[in-house]
């Protein structure tokens, strides 16, 4: 289940994420409730980035670290991070979720479109416009993709671990995370080609409407 | 063996990434409410096993249970007495299924559901107003129906016997069997109601109260409304369900 990855627990992360990482406290002083206070945006963005709807976040994320607590025994160095062993239970978590919405579904209402970005004092109104427009798109290119795809963009290319890192946290062997990010990669670039060209279609539409 | 290395990501996909990355992160009030309601779950999860007979919680639960098990055999009654026997149908209680999970000690006055007894005589009955399986044949249909409502509250039972236990996962779990029965359930105001009480237990507050939303609005005049209104889905008054 687990590869050679690195056990060295600040060096996981990908060159963006290298000096959050080394802030944590290493696998030795963690306990589920210290575990909560580190990651909890870590794992609360990942379930939003793994389809889980807004409506049911907080049980999500609450389920998570009901299972942390229930497993924290199974949590060793083998692991290479916390990262890789959290993201490993939260997907199974979205995917338990994800199929009881689908079949609750007619008691869910949908949130359609909207997305939640929290503010943030260093963002301006512009940027948070920005950002939410920028949210709501990812999460429309992350539709588009299967669940596996989706995992190994969320944990590479967003959470930016290493693909070793994710191969791990996916129970995958290396060859196999490296095939389906190359896969999931070909396919959000053709998706957001097509978003582009039917926002290009839709502008000029509205050209066309307002010229005539 | 040489591993193919994935393309990098294109400048605009990336930066879609970079744009949307900061905007997943949760704010304060949804963290500070997870982490009690995780707090809850651990305590009343302690509480339960500990001291069964003394908590609050577990004495809502005993009511609760009561109604439940009351509806769903008074249900059960209801919906087969006139249709399938010709006299006033005798009821024998445990149900086999019911039996294997009984009842806590602190649930006293819960009844475990019944089985509702289908005469013999009464197989060959013509079923006039089935819901489910209209292209069978007519004669078995009866003892398939008794069958799927003797199934229906049996699930129902264990659901309520596991909530009795504090077990609420497990009630989750039995009312997801119950759903992924074919067609509609003949209890489903019972099963709506259990479900809540059980997302409550698990401390799957937003999912309570969406059930309990739905739950009102296609049972406005239910008489279980009661039990869905002490819950933790409160009352259908968005003021007090806020917390």
């Amino acid at each position: 289940m687990v590869t050679g990855a690195s056990t060295n627990s600040s060096a996981r992360v990908g060159d963006a994420g290298a000096d959050v990482g080394a802030l944590l406290p290493t696998p030795s002083d963690l306990t589920p409730r210290r575990l909560y206070d580190t990651h909890f945006p870590f794992v609360w963005r990942n379930l939003r980035r793994l389809g889980v709807p807004d409506t049911i976040l907080e049980d999500a994320s609450q389920d998570v670290f009901l299972v942390v607590h229930r497993r924290w025994d199974s949590f060793d160095s083998r692991w290479s991070s916390v990262e890789t062993w959290l993201f490993g239970i939260l997907m199974r978590v979205a995917r338990n979720h994800r199929r009881s919405l689908r079949r609750r579904a007619w008691a869910i209402p949908s949130t359609g479109d909207l997305v939640e970005v929290v503010p943030s004092p260093a963002a301006g109104p512009a940027e948070l416009v920005a950002r939410r427009e920028a949210v709501a798109l990812l999460d429309r290119l992350l539709d588009s993709l299967d669940e596996d795809k989706r995992a190994i963009i969320v944990l590479v290319d967003v959470e930016q671990l290493s693909v070793p890192q994710a191969a791990e946290s996916l129970e995958v062997n290396l060859n196999t995370a490296y095939w389906r990010l190359r896969t999931a990669r070909t396919q959000l670039r053709k998706s957001l080609a097509r978003f582009r060209a039917s926002e290009n279609r839709s502008e000029t539409d509205k050209g066309g409407g307002a010229s005539s | 063996m040489r591993i193919l290395q994935p393309p990098e990501l294109d400048t605009d996909t990336l930066s879609v990434i970079e744009a949307a990355r900061p905007g997943h992160e949760p704010n304060e009030m949804a963290r500070a409410r997870v982490r009690k309601g995780i707090e809850i779950k651990l305590a009343a999860g302690i509480a339960l096993a500990i001291a069964p007979a003394t908590s609050a919680f577990a004495g809502a639960l005993k009511v609760t249970a009561a109604v439940v098990a009351v509806g769903s055999v008074v249900g059960a009654g209801v919906y087969v007495v006139p249709r399938y026997v010709s006299k006033p149908a005798p009821v024998h209680a445990p149900a086999p299924r019911v039996a294997a999970h009984p009842a806590p000690a602190f649930i006293p006055e819960a009844p475990p559901p019944a089985e509702i007894a289908v005469p013999e005589r009464t197989v060959t009955a013509p079923r006039a107003h089935s819901k489910r399986h209209v292209a069978a044949a007519p004669a078995p249909a009866p003892v398939e129906n008794a069958s799927s409502l003797k199934e229906e509250i049996a699930l129902l039972g264990a659901a309520n016997a596991a909530l009795g236990r504090g077990d609420f996962k497990g009630a989750l779990s039995l009312l997801d069997d119950y759903d992924r029965r074919p067609g509609a359930g003949l209890l489903a105001q019972e099963r709506m109601v259990t479900g809540i009480l059980a997302a409550c237990g698990a401390g799957r507050v937003n999912t309570a109260r969406e059930d309990a939303r739905q739950f009102r609005v296609r049972w406005p005049r239910s008489p279980l409304a009661s039990r869905v209104d002490g819950s933790c889905a409160g009352s259908a008054d968005p003021a007090r369900s806020t917390p």
